[in-house]
């Protein structure tokens, strides 16, 4: 959202009904309301990635993998595995970026890393870490600021 | 105005100013803090750094392995190992970001901390004092235009709900 720089043209009314059109200089909003979006952006990313390479490694795996070795037939797995292996990719990176937002301890950030390589894992994952970010920014405002004025 | 809000206005003059001194300064100091990440003290050496130079260590040549081992599946006819030798520098060169984020980054100015962080500095006053330049800078403007004096005056009964007592008449 468009957050106005720190010198600001105010137009607006009191209280008792005067108006006027001004410019001056506020503290800016600016750094709080791009925390807010980057934080939440990381959060909705990671799930975005987490469910499509979950889907992905579960038709590779229970579909792809049973038609290859029963019946002979690899084209599933040479797609669906080559697809998952990029989707992975980008998994990878929104997955370090969220974890490290929530300051995870190292080992929990491998642990996430890798779900994206074990089927269901990535759905887990994406469950706790979504709990996970609740928690830690229970206390914490995520709304979007509103960049207009509130005089009285 | 009635006279409570005026004083009410004063107060919070006073409050703005002082907390905004003190978020100012609060801004330069993060503001230098994030334009020189590499003077952060001891974080080549802090724990979780030591972590991640010995999981790179291991990751980078474990990677380049990988690569060489799907090299030899892919000359062994089976075109799918192409894709995965491709893949495996990707996964160092990644193992190479993450490792210097996990170096750089500074967990007081990140994510949820570095927000909450940001929330807990008083930073709500800015509205205090829009309200309170609104106020000087129209008490200004009317002392300078006696037309918008009356313009504001007549806003200002209409905003009361005050009717002309002509009207009441009727």
């Amino acid at each position: 959202m468009e957050h106005p720089p720190a010198g600001i043209l105010l137009r607006g009314s009191t209280k008792d009904g005067r108006i006027a059109q001004v410019n001056v200089r506020t503290p800016s909003k600016a750094p709080e309301n791009e925390a807010r979006a980057v934080l939440h952006g990381a959060l909705i990313r990671y799930r975005v990635m987490a469910y499509t390479t979950a889907v992905l490694l579960i038709v590779l795996v229970f579909v792809g993998v049973p038609l290859q070795l029963a019946a002979g037939r690899p084209r599933v797995v040479n797609v669906v595995g080559t697809v998952h292996g990029f989707c992975y990719i980008v998994y990878l990176f929104t997955a370090f970026d969220l974890t490290r937002k929530l300051h995870l301890t190292f080992g929990k950030m491998v642990l996430v890393l890798l779900a994206g390589t074990v089927p269901f894992c990535a759905i887990v994952a994406e469950r706790l870490l979504t709990r996970f970010y609740e928690r830690s920014t229970a206390d914490l405002s995520l709304a979007p600021l509103e960049p207009g004025i509130h005089a009285g | 105005m009635p006279a409570t809000t005026r004083h009410q206005v004063e107060a919070d003059i006073r409050a703005a100013t002082e907390t905004t001194e003190t978020r100012d300064r609060t801004d330069t100091e993060t503001s230098q803090a994030r334009s020189q990440p590499s003077q952060r003290e001891g974080m080549w050496t802090s724990r979780r750094a030591l972590v991640a130079h010995a999981a790179i260590a291991v990751w980078v040549p474990g990677c380049v392995v990988a690569c060489w081992w799907q090299v030899e599946v892919a000359l062994s006819g089976d075109s799918l190992g192409w894709v995965y030798s491709v893949m495996w520098p990707c996964f160092a060169v990644f193992g190479v970001v993450f490792w210097w984020h996990l170096v750089h980054d500074d967990p007081e100015t990140l994510g949820s901390r570095g927000l909450r962080g940001l929330q807990q500095t008083p930073n709500d006053v800015s509205d205090v004092e829009r309200r309170m330049l609104l106020e000087e800078t129209i008490t200004l403007a009317e002392e300078e235009d006696p037309e918008l004096a009356a313009y504001n005056a007549y806003l200002a009964d209409l905003a009361r709900g005050d009717r002309p007592r002509t009207r009441r008449r009727h």
